[in-house]
C-alpha cells in the first residue's frame, strides 16, 4: 500500500491526470492550428487590399502597364488569391515560403539572419526585465509605504510611461551623442562588437517592460506577504530567504510566470521600433521594408512564425502554470 | 529643430543623464570607445537610397551611388557633368543611331578574370533583353541591337536616337558573366557581385547597409580608401545621432527639415547643390473637371509659389518656372536664350487671387469643389506645401483634404493608376542630367496611362509638343537645336497649364574631414565621389 501511494503517476486518479493534460494539451495545440491559419488568412487579405502590387516595387517607378502585367504573370500575382493562398500554405507546410520578391532570396534565409539580431535582443531585455523586475518588485512590496518603494514604483512608472521610442533616442543620445560610450545604430559585426551595439536596444527593451513585472509582483508579493502561512513560516524561524522562496515566492508563481509571458509576447511588437530606431536589421524591419515593399512571402512568413510563437508561448506559460500550482491540475480533472 | 535639439539637451543633463548613468554604470565600462567614430582610412557614411539587391537591375539613382564603385560603367560621370571612359577607351558614334565601344584592355575583375566584350553584352542584356525584370529597362527601351563586334568592342544600336543614351551607359555597372553563370541568387547577401571598380563587396544587407574593400590590383589609381561602410537609415533622429556622434563621417541627402541640426555640429563641412527634380502641382486634363482651363487657371493663379519657397522649404529651394532647372538647359541652349523664355514662363505664374476668383467664376465648378489630395509622410515637405497652398486656394473655394499615405499608396495613386480626385503634389526627380529628361517623363503623351509608366500625371497630350520633343530626340546629345525645340516644347505646354511647377530645392551634403565635398551635385550618385579631389589619402 505505501509502494502504491509513492507512485502517483501509475495510481488510476494520477493516469486521469495526465490524460487530462495531454487532451488539454491537444486541445490547445489543434485551436493553435486555427488560430495560425487565421492570422495568415487575414494577413494575406489585407496585403492583398493594400493599394499598390508588388509588381510596382518590383518593377520600378517607369514600369508601363505590360511590364507590370509580365510581372504578375511571372509571380504568378494574376491568379486567384484563393489559388495564391492555397500555393503559400501547401509550400508552408513543407517550410517553404519561398523566395522574396524584393531581396531574391529564400525567404527563410531572410528570417534566419534577422532572427540573429532579434531574438536574443528580445530574450536579453526580457530576461533582464524579468529579473530586475521581479527583485524590485519584492523590494518594493517589502517596504510597503516607504520613501524606497516610491523610488522604486515612480522609476518604473516613468519608464513605462515614456514612449519605446523615446526612451530610446535619449538613450541613445546620452550614451551615443554625449558620452560616445556605446554606439547609436547598427547590430554589429558578432561577438563583442554585437554585444555592444545591442547593448542600448536591450535596455530600452527592458525599461519598458520593467514596470509591468515590478507592479505585478509589488501587488501579488503583498498579498502573499499578508497572508497567514507566511505569518507562520516567519513564527517558526524560518529564514527570509527560505520564506521567501517557500512561501512567497511559490505561492506568487502563477501570477508571475503569467505576467513574464505576457511581457515577452509585448515585446515582439516593441521590438519593431527599437529596430526602427537604432537601426538594426532585425525582424520588425524586415516586416517593415517587406510591407513597404509588398514582399508578399516575407510578410506572410513572418506573420506566421511570429503568430505560432505567440500561440506556442502561451501554452507554455499554461503548462508552467499547471506545473507550478496543482490545484490548477486539480481543476483540470474536476477534483475538489 | 535647433530649439527642439537644444531642450533635449536641457532636459537630458537635469534629469535623465544622471539616473541612466548611474543604472549603466557597468555596461559602459564595457563600452570602450566603439561609438566614438571610425578611424584610419575607413570611411563611413549615410548614404539615402539602397538596393534591396546588389544587382545592377535593381539599382536606380541613388542606391547606384553604392554600386557603381564596385561595378564599373563603361563611361563614368565627371564632377562638371562630362561624361569621360571608364571601362572603355574611346566611344564612337558614326551615326545618331549607333554607338561603338571600344573596351578597356588588362582589367581584370576581382578573382582575376579579364574583362572582355562578351561581359559587356551580357550586362547590357540585363536590361535590354526581352523579358527582362530590371527596373531600368525602360531606359533601354530604344536599343535594337547590342553586338560584340570584336573583341574589344560592342556596338549598340538603337531603333532612333536617344540623346539621353550615353547617360544610360553611364549608370549601367557592368558585371562578371561568368560569375552569373556559375551563381544562383545573384546580389543577395551570401552571393553578392563581381566586378572590376576599386572598391570590391565585403558584405551586404539588403537595403541598409554596404561594405567595401579596397581593390588592391585595380587597374586605375589606387583606392583611397582601406573600407567603406555605407548605410541608409530610415529613422531620422538616428541617421542625426549617426552623424553627431562621430560614428559616420558623412551623410548625402539631408532632408531639408534637418538641415539647421546638421549645421548645428561641429567639424563638419557642408556643400549644397540646385536638384534636378522639382516640386509641382499636377492636373490630370483628362479627368473632369480639371479638363477646364479655367479652373487649372485659377488653381494656378491662386498658388502662391514664392511664400511655399520662403515658408515649407525654407529658402533652400529655387522658383522654377518651368519643369527643368536653368542651369541644367544651359548646358544645352545659349544662357540669353534660357534667361529670356525662363523669364516669360515665370510671369505666367504670377500670384493673383482676385484674377482667380474671376477665372474660377467663368469654370466649370463656380461654387468651388473639395478635392483630396494624397501625400506620402516620407517627404515631409509635400505635406507642408499643401498645407500652405490650401490655405489660399480656400479662399477661391477649392477646398484642399490632404490625406497623408504610405509609399505605396501614394506611387499607386499618383503614378501607377492614377486614382486621385485629378490635382496632385509630388516631387518628381530626373534619372539623369539631360535636359530632355524631365520634359519627356512629363509632357511626352506616350508617358501617360494606359501605355505609358504614368509619370506624365497630367496625362497630357499635345501633338505640338509630342512633337517638338520627339524633334529633339532624333539630334545628337549636344546639338544646341535640341535645347531650342525644348524651350519651344516647353514654352506650348505651360499655355495649357498641365502642372504648377513649384521649386527646385536644393539638396545637401554634410561631412568631416575624410569626406570631401566639393565637388559634390546632385548627380554625386554617378560619379566617383569617394576619390573627389582633397579625399582623405590611404
Amino acid at each position: 500500500m505505501t509502494a502504491v501511494t509513492l507512485a502517483p503517476t501509475r495510481s488510476p486518479g494520477g493516469l486521469t491526470r495526465a490524460r487530462s493534460i495531454a487532451g488539454y494539451v491537444g486541445t490547445r495545440l489543434l485551436s493553435a492550428v486555427v488560430v495560425v491559419v487565421t492570422v495568415s488568412i487575414v494577413v494575406f487579405a489585407f496585403v492583398h487590399a493594400a493599394p499598390g502590387g508588388p509588381e510596382q516595387s518590383i518593377g520600378g517607378r517607369f514600369a508601363t502597364a505590360d511590364q507590370l502585367a509580365a510581372i504578375r504573370q511571372q509571380y504568378h500575382l494574376d491568379q486567384p488569391l484563393w489559388a495564391q493562398y492555397g500555393q503559400f500554405l501547401s509550400s508552408a507546410v513543407r517550410l517553404d515560403f519561398g523566395t522574396s520578391y524584393a531581396m531574391r532570396e529564400p525567404v527563410t534565409a531572410a528570417i534566419g539572419r534577422a532572427t540573429a539580431t532579434t531574438i536574443p535582443l528580445v530574450l536579453v531585455g526580457w530576461a533582464a526585465a524579468t529579473v530586475l523586475g521581479t527583485a524590485l518588485g519584492v523590494f518594493s512590496a517589502r517596504r510597503a509605504g516607504t520613501p524606497s518603494q516610491r523610488a522604486v514604483l515612480g522609476f518604473t512608472v516613468l519608464g513605462a510611461s515614456s514612449p519605446i521610442f523615446a526612451t530610446a533616442i535619449l538613450l541613445s543620445y546620452v550614451f551615443g551623442v554625449q558620452l560616445g560610450w556605446l554606439p547609436t545604430l547598427g547590430e554589429g559585426n558578432g561577438g563583442s562588437d554585437r554585444i555592444l551595439h545591442l547593448t542600448l536596444p536591450a535596455l530600452t527593451l527592458t525599461i519598458a517592460a520593467l514596470a509591468s513585472i515590478v507592479k505585478v509582483t509589488t501587488v501579488r508579493v503583498g498579498q502573499v506577504i499578508e497572508e497567514d502561512h507566511v505569518t507562520f513560516a516567519t513564527a517558526r524561524g524560518l529564514s527570509s530567504r527560505r520564506v521567501l522562496h517557500g512561501a512567497i515566492l511559490r505561492n506568487s508563481g502563477v501570477q508571475l510566470v503569467t505576467q513574464a509571458g505576457a511581457v515577452l509576447v509585448s515585446l515582439f511588437s516593441a521590438v519593431i521600433l527599437v529596430e526602427e530606431v537604432f537601426d538594426l536589421d532585425g525582424v520588425g524591419s524586415l516586416l517593415l521594408h517587406a510591407i513597404s515593399a509588398r514582399d508578399i512571402p516575407v510578410i506572410q512568413a513572418i506573420t506566421l512564425f511570429t503568430s505560432i510563437a505567440i500561440v506556442v508561448l502561451n501554452l507554455a506559460v499554461d503548462l508552467l502554470c499547471l506545473a507550478i500550482d496543482p490545484r490548477l491540475r486539480s481543476g483540470l480533472v474536476g477534483e475538489p | 529643430m535647433v530649439s527642439n535639439l537644444g531642450a533635449r539637451r536641457l532636459w537630458v543633463r537635469l534629469t535623465g543623464g544622471a539616473a541612466a548613468l548611474v543604472m549603466l554604470t557597468s555596461v559602459a565600462a564595457c563600452g570602450g570607445s566603439d561609438g566614438g567614430g571610425s578611424a584610419g582610412s575607413d570611411l563611413k557614411v549615410l548614404v539615402p537610397l539602397q538596393a534591396s539587391l546588389l544587382d545592377p537591375t535593381q539599382g536606380s539613382i541613388q542606391s547606384l551611388g553604392v554600386m557603381l564603385l564596385g561595378l564599373e560603367p563603361l563611361e563614368r560621370m565627371q564632377s562638371d557633368g562630362s561624361l569621360a571612359p571608364e571601362l572603355a577607351t574611346d566611344v564612337q558614334q558614326p551615326d545618331p543611331r549607333t554607338y561603338v565601344y571600344e573596351i578597356r584592355s588588362g582589367v581584370e575583375f576581382w578573382d582575376g578574370t579579364p574583362l572582355t566584350a562578351d561581359d559587356v553584352v551580357f550586362s547590357f542584356d540585363l536590361h535590354a533583353a526581352e523579358g527582362s525584370d530590371s527596373i531600368n529597362s525602360s531606359l533601354w527601351a530604344s536599343v535594337a541591337s547590342i553586338e560584340k563586334t570584336s573583341d574589344a568592342s560592342v556596338t549598340v544600336r538603337l531603333t532612333e536616337p536617344d540623346p539621353q543614351f550615353p547617360y544610360v551607359v553611364a549608370q549601367t555597372g557592368i558585371v562578371s558573366k561568368a560569375f552569373y553563370d556559375s551563381h544562383e541568387d545573384i546580389g543577395t547577401p551570401g552571393v553578392l557581385n563581381m566586378g572590376t571598380g576599386p572598391y570590391e563587396f565585403e558584405s551586404f544587407k539588403p537595403s541598409s547597409e554596404t561594405v567595401l574593400k579596397a581593390n588592391a590590383d585595380y587597374w586605375g589609381a589606387e583606392p583611397k580608401y582601406d573600407t567603406l561602410t555605407l548605410r541608409t537609415v530610415t529613422d531620422d533622429s538616428t541617421r542625426l545621432q549617426a552623424v553627431q556622434s562621430g560614428e559616420f563621417d558623412g551623410i548625402f541627402n539631408i532632408p531639408l527639415a534637418q538641415l539647421a541640426s546638421y549645421e548645428g555640429i561641429s567639424d563638419l563641412t557642408h556643400a549644397h547643390s540646385p536638384d534636378y527634380s522639382v516640386y509641382k502641382f499636377n492636373f490630370d486634363v483628362s479627368k473632369a473637371p480639371w479638363n477646364d482651363i479655367h479652373l487649372r487657371r485659377a488653381v494656378t493663379m491662386a498658388i502662391d509659389r514664392a511664400d511655399l519657397v520662403e515658408g515649407p522649404l525654407a529658402g533652400k529651394a529655387t522658383l522654377a518656372p518651368t519643369l527643368v532647372p536653368a542651369d541644367v538647359m544651359q548646358t544645352l541652349a545659349p544662357s540669353d536664350a534660357v534667361e529670356s523664355v525662363y523669364s516669360d514662363l515665370e510671369s505666367g505664374f504670377r500670384f493673383d487671387l482676385d484674377a482667380a476668383k474671376r477665372e474660377m467664376a467663368q469654370s466649370s465648378v463656380p461654387d468651388g469643389l473639395t478635392v483630396t489630395l494624397p501625400v506620402t509622410g516620407s517627404d515631409p515637405n509635400l505635406s507642408a506645401i499643401a498645407q500652405t497652398a490650401a490655405q489660399r486656394l480656400a479662399e477661391i473655394g477649392v477646398e484642399l483634404e490632404i490625406q497623408e499615405v504610405d509609399d505605396n499608396t501614394y506611387y499607386n495613386a499618383v503614378y501607377f493608376e492614377h486614382t486621385t480626385d485629378g490635382l496632385t503634389l509630388d516631387n518628381f526627380g530626373a534619372t539623369a542630367p539631360d535636359p530632355s529628361n524631365m520634359a519627356l517623363y512629363c509632357l511626352l503623351s506616350s508617358n501617360g496611362l494606359p501605355d505609358g509608366s504614368g509619370v506624365n500625371i497630367a496625362q497630357y497630350d499635345n501633338p505640338q509638343v509630342d512633337g517638338l520633343l520627339q524633334q529633339s530626340q532624333q539630334l545628337a546629345t549636344d546639338d544646341p537645336e535640341r535645347g531650342q525645340l525644348l524651350l519651344d516644347a516647353l514654352e506650348a505646354s505651360q499655355e495649357d497649364l498641365p502642372y504648377v511647377p513649384i521649386a527646385f530645392p536644393n539638396v545637401y551634403a554634410a561631412g568631416n574631414s575624410k569626406l570631401q565635398l566639393a565637388d559634390f551635385s546632385t548627380f554625386w550618385w554617378l560619379t566617383r565621389w569617394t576619390e573627389s579631389a582633397g579625399s582623405a589619402p590611404r
